[in-house]
């Protein structure tokens, strides 16, 4: 590949091209990402976290199930069939509820967040921080990425999710992600870059930035305060972008963990698509490049992989329509089928971290659910839980919280203490909602 | 209430009926006895909620309680109900008073927000700034639609990391285009005699004579440039008949073909209506198409495909003959009421530069290498001094040359070339505020914008783009300022090609056009659409928004309108005969079409795709038409219980009967569904029907007779959709007036309107009914009005 000019370069920064060919093994870890983690190797083994959304739920015949118990005993609905073999690694919580949730479309949008996006006073925007960045501010410090973000394209946004993004910032703006398993393949293992090149990058990409950061200051005093608040928006994304390279430049020294794995393909869709990003979320973990992941799945474009014209909004009008009931049990059969894939290898996968030789399962808790549970119904909202890292939570059960409409901020603040986040609540919560298995 | 909350003044009670007099009492009696003084559950007082929700922020609150008592969840079963009256008396308070609390909690004071260039207007401008007419904006996201439906909402309009990444590679990605390096690349030329004897799928065949599903195929196998202008000559023989009749379209497409699927984008089409041999001439840029990957695929090479779609999807009927070695096979018959084609050749021109360095990158240098030769920091000042003007769209301070330059000369040594670190620095250029936003900045006080300002404004509302050399000098002399002078101008920019971007998105916006994209057409009840139908739909109601205003006719023609715009697929839908050709024209309406209510887009966007809805028709005219809105649904609506066979067989409006006898609906629904009956007429593919088919499941299972009539809530009865625009026409005349003026007037300025508008629209709505509404002229009125002339 030709490197000598500045166009190229960048296109090679960005999307790289070459397959790099080495197992997977803890002892292929990056040494100073070993070292770093030697001091939490003696005490205990990391924690990972995922939070996943699939948007639209389900229809109450497929999914849900009427009462709480033994999954094994219960008579589970038809969506369940392709779980049979991981019942007794999956929990199903019900009667959570996103109270600030007033959308009936977007009901993902402020899953993680707990805010009312809705709002009320003159801002577009109304959402605040997510759960997963209160955790990547806690648990991201020692690795190369803070935390990931897997989103879905343009083309899928809405379909009850809202945006295409299920990560929000403080100020409620959301966070970039990668929309494609290669981008977040070169996220985890890097170009074939050297470090001259990569600096001279760098140094490049950042000298546009300190201009316009001056820049700015020299405007604002112009401006009235609405348009300077709308500029802070245009700051704090060139801000996010410094962020960015100042990170990438700490870790320029640490040589990216190498792998067998070959690049995934441009271009994907899909179940193929979301399959794979299933194996760079394990990757990401595997390697460390972060412990704190959450995925907006791509509904729209399952869809259309299983060969269905209609849209995850018309399914979810699915009324008294035969032919609608029998897509939406499909849709609800491959969630599932896909999410026991994922986790056969959550429990398959040696965690390199764990002292005692545990798998990624046992040291990890996935939420897998969203904002909405069937149509537009946006409460008691579908809840699956995955991974060994829930303290005291024994799987293989459908429990009920007490009340009705439990603030889900509870759940969230159960997996952020769970995961070793120093916090009391997040936003609504009341109470843990480790009490419904504790 | 008149015309939405518009009506209602900031500081008098925004609704029927004051709270102290009929709400508090209801309140009082039904709810204060567990939510008052005593008792607190869910820890909901109101009793002490202040009424005053502007000055008191207690707008969150009662927006739960509406949504609890819309529910019908308060009061609780075993507490006694609100009677049907109180209800409305609460509910109808409620509505208009938290509306009204946004709209003041919304208040900007009247000023312009800083408005972000919107995803289309950053395309267009960096297309005509940098003369590259390839997408710019493939990664960036679709701007969000504020409450008015508009896209241009500068409160709305975010910007974030990612997005702030693509403008920077976008800007990247251009300038590597614009700005070249190295000798001119060399061209390419292929002339077509005879069309590749491709084999083709789904019936089409490659040949000369073109008809239906026969393309003439000319194929490059590796001799074609990847990017860059290029041009295709096509010279063609038409057959016309003699009578009027069907005409040739003619399509040309660019593409390949990996496997056995097409991968192509059409350059043009064209209707021919020239007897004989001629030659068209078409250009487009190679970026803009599917490319083959070179030396892969099935059927390796660029294609260059030549058809005729003036039936594009007509049968082609066979016949079994003997070939001449007298085995069975199926021959083509050609069908002689189609018109033909013939092509004799096809010419493919690429990269074609007529000078080189090409024009867009000279027109950024300019004459600087002449001028300061061996001096590249001067070099670049100039180009600056040129460029940045245009780019930001104002007048342009030396100190801001001055740093950009110093920015250059700082970047120089990373850079192995000039012409790299001067496309960094136009990069900078391109991705700082003055270039992404609309920038005004403030004074003490409302001042008048200065004429680069008013430039801008200008042509970011009627051609969705930049300033050009015309508008620039306008302003650059000071010519934009007198009102008459100012109208001209807008009559001369509506007519330019540019306006067409206005039209198209204000129409779209304003008469929720992409409606039809979330609607499936049933093939058990309206068979399988045409493959064009809603495309159709769409240019339909575009066009008509375009002869409207380009023609300066009445804005009374959106309702009713003794013309309709058709081309030929859509007549063939409609039932009008003698329409030929691809292009739309306008023809005399027939019986039962007139006015926007009968178009496609709206006929079928307001249906469920297998039968009308008389509610999303409904909301389409409060909404749209008369900018009243009514309330959103609550969340946890249960939709119409239509798992019941007995219930799905049973006339809508009976459903709807039904679904207001629940009290959580009937509130919102009593103000809504009359208006959405007189549309029964028209199914969803917006034909007339004579009967209603009800299903349950995929099957039919019951035929009503139409019934076209309603009661409105004004006590008005109706009979049909002619009576619906009579009286829209005559009673709400103003109203629809008034809202045609605040949605263009919120477009034209990028912002929602507030409180402190209502006088302005008012007298705009006043003056343009006395001209009888005509469309340009409002245009006109909107941009000599103080409001879009001051920040």
């Amino acid at each position: 590949m030709n490197l000598t000019t500045t166009s190229n370069r960048r296109t090679f920064l960005r999307n790289g091209t070459k397959a790099l060919t080495l197992p997977f093994l803890s002892s292929l870890l990056p040494s100073s990402v070993q070292a770093a983690t030697e001091k939490e190797l003696a005490k205990n083994s990391v924690r990972r976290l995922l939070w996943m959304s699939m948007g639209h739920g389900h229809m109450e015949k497929h999914f849900y199930p009427t009462e709480g118990g033994s999954l094994k005993d219960l008579a589970l609905p038809a969506g369940w069939d392709p779980m049979k073999k991981n019942l007794g690694h999956v929990t199903m919580v019900s009667n959570f509820t996103n109270a600030e949730n007033k959308q009936p479309h977007e009901g993902s949008e402020a899953v993680l967040t707990c805010a009312n996006v809705v709002g009320f006073s003159g801002k577009a925007r109304h959402n605040s921080i997510s759960c997963d960045q209160v955790a990547a501010q806690h648990l991201g410090k020692g690795t190369r990425h803070e935390s990931l973000q897997l989103n879905c394209e343009n083309s899928d946004s809405g379909n009850g999710h809202g945006g295409v993004a299920m990560s929000y910032r403080e100020d409620g703006s959301p966070l970039p992600g990668f929309a494609s398993p290669l981008e977040v393949f070169f996220k985890i293992f890097g170009g074939d870059v050297s470090r001259e090149e990569m600096l001279h990058t760098l140094k490049q990409r950042r000298s546009i930035f300190d201009i316009l950061e001056f820049e700015g200051n020299s405007t604002k005093r112009m401006l009235s305060k609405d348009d300077r608040e709308k500029l802070e928006d245009y700051t704090t994304s060139i801000r996010d972008i410094e962020l960015g390279l100042s990170r990438e430049e700490e870790w320029i020294d640490i040589p990216y963990p190498k792998t067998t794995q070959t690049k995934p393909p441009e271009g994907m869709q899909g179940e193929p698509e979301i399959k794979t990003m299933f194996k760079m979320i394990l990757a990401a973990w595997q390697t460390d490049s972060t412990r704190v992941v959450t995925y907006r799945m791509p509904d729209a474009g399952l869809l259309q992989s299983m060969g269905m014209s209609s849209s995850p909004h018309t399914l979810s009008h699915y009324g008294s329509n035969v032919s609608l009931h029998e897509l939406n049990l499909k849709r609800t059969k491959k969630w599932m089928q896909l999410y026991s894939g994922f986790i056969d290898q959550l429990r398959a996968i040696k965690d390199p971290l764990d002292p005692n030789g545990g798998t990624l399962f046992d040291n990890s808790l996935v939420y897998n659910g969203g904002g909405l549970r069937t149509a537009h119904r946006n409460t008691n909202v579908p809840c699956l839980l995955t991974g060994g890292g829930f303290k005291g939570l024994q799987h293989g059960e459908h429990r009920l919280a007490e009340k009705e409409n439990t603030p889900l901020a509870n759940l969230w603040t159960t997996m952020l203490q769970d995961a070793g986040v120093k916090i009391d609540r997040f936003a609504d919560a009341n109470a843990t909602a480790s009490s419904i298995w504790g | 209430m008149f015309c939405g909350s518009l009506a209602a003044k900031p500081d008098s009670p925004a609704a029927p009926g004051g709270y102290e007099d009929q709400v508090r009492p209801i309140l009082e009696n039904k709810c204060f006895g567990c939510h008052g003084e005593q008792k607190q559950k869910g820890k909901i007082r109101l009793d002490t909620l202040s009424s005053d929700m502007i000055k008191d922020r207690s707008a969150e609150t009662w927006h739960d309680v509406r949504g609890v008592i819309n529910l019908g969840e308060m009061p609780p079963d075993d507490e006694e109900d609100l009677t049907a009256e109180e209800r409305k008396i609460v509910l109808d308070w409620l509505n208009a008073t938290i509306e009204h609390a946004h709209k003041v909690h919304q208040s900007k004071g009247g000023q312009v927000v800083l408005r972000r260039l919107t995803r289309d207007q950053y395309q267009n401008t960096m297309r005509d700034l940098l003369g590259l007419d390839i997408n710019h904006i493939q990664d960036i996201p679709q701007d969000p639609m504020s409450r008015d439906g508009l896209r241009n909402n500068g409160s709305s309009l975010q910007m974030t990391g990612e997005q702030m990444e693509h403008y920077i590679s976008a800007a990247r990605d251009a300038l590597d285009k614009v700005i070249i390096t190295g000798p001119q690349p060399k061209m390419f030329h292929h002339t077509f005699k005879e069309s590749s004897k491709v084999r083709m799928e789904r019936g089409e065949i490659a040949g000369n004579r073109l008809g239906p599903k026969v393309r003439f195929i000319g194929r490059i196998k590796d001799d074609y440039p990847d990017e860059g202008p290029f041009e295709i000559r096509v010279k063609v023989k038409a057959d016309l008949p003699e009578k009027k009749g069907p005409i040739p379209r003619l399509r040309v497409v660019v593409g390949y073909r990996p496997d056995t699927l097409l991968q192509e984008k059409t350059l043009a089409e064209l209707d021919i209506t020239k007897q004989g041999m001629h030659e068209y001439v078409f250009r487009g840029r190679l970026e803009n198409f599917p490319l083959p990957v070179r030396g892969q695929g099935k059927y390796p090479g660029l294609l260059v495909n030549v058809m005729n779609v003036a039936n594009e999807y007509a049968e082609v009927k066979m016949e079994k003959r003997k070939d001449e070695k007298g085995k069975d096979r199926n021959f083509r018959i050609e069908d002689p009421d189609l018109p033909y084609l013939v092509v004799e050749s096809v010419e493919f021109k690429g990269p074609i530069y007529e000078s080189w360095p090409p024009k867009h990158h000279q027109d950024i240098l300019i004459d600087s290498k002449e001028k300061y030769p061996d001096n590249e920091a001067k070099q670049v000042a100039h180009i600056l001094k040129d460029f940045l003007p245009k780019a930001w769209r104002k007048e342009v301070a030396p100190e801001e040359v001055e740093k950009l330059t110093s920015f250059f000369t700082r970047i120089r040594p990373d850079f192995p070339s000039f012409e790299e670190a001067l496309r960094e620095t136009l990069v900078l250029v391109l991705v700082s505020q003055d270039f992404l936003y609309l920038m005004e900045p403030e004074s003490q006080e409302k001042r008048k914008l200065n004429s680069h300002e008013l430039a801008a404004r200008l042509s970011y509302f009627l051609w969705n783009t930049l300033p050009d050399d015309w508008l620039r000098d306008l302003a650059n002399q000071n010519k934009l300022t007198e009102p008459d002078a100012l109208r001209q101008k807008v009559a001369r920019m509506v007519k330019d090609p540019r306006a067409d971007e206005f039209i198209r998105t204000f129409a779209t916006q304003w008469l929720d056009v992409d409606a039809i994209d979330r609607i499936e057409i049933e093939p058990n009840i309206y068979g399988k659409p045409h493959p064009d139908l809603k495309e159709n739909f769409r240019n339909e109601t575009i066009h008509f928004f375009g002869e409207i205003l380009r023609r300066n006719l009445s804005a009374e023609n959106f309702i009713e309108s003794d013309f309709q715009l058709v081309n030929q697929e859509l007549a063939d839908h409609y039932k009008i005969e003698g329409v030929y050709g691809g292009d739309f024209r306008k023809v005399k309406k027939s019986a039962e079409r007139g006015g926007v209510l009968t178009h496609g887009s709206v006929l079928l966007g307001h249906s469920t795709g297998y039968d009308s809805s008389i509610i999303k028709r409904a909301v389409f005219v409060r909404k749209n038409l008369l900018n009243d809105p009514p309330p959103p649904p609550p969340p946890n609506v249960p939709p119409l219980d239509e798992s019941d066979p007995k219930f799905s067989k049973l006339p809508i409006r009976e459903q709807l009967g039904i679904h207001r006898g629940d009290p959580a609906c009937a509130d919102c629904h009593r103000n809504i569904d009359p208006w959405g009956q007189m549309f029964e007429a028209y199914g969803a593919t917006g034909l007339i029907r004579e009967e209603i088919p009800r299903k349950h499941g995929k099957k039919v299972v019951a035929r009503h007779p139409v019934d076209s009539t309603g009661k409105l809530p004004d006590g008005r009865e109706l009979k049909n959709l002619d009576e619906l625009k009579k009286y829209l026409l005559t009673e709400r005349r103003q109203q629809f007036a008034q809202a045609l003026t605040s949605k263009l007037l919120a477009y034209a300025m990028g912002r929602s309107l507030e409180f402190s508008d209502e006088p302005l629209v008012e007298e705009i709505t006043k003056k343009s009914l006395k001209n009888g509404l005509r469309l340009q002229s409002l245009v006109e009125s909107i941009v000599t009005s103080k409001a879009f002339l001051t920040k």
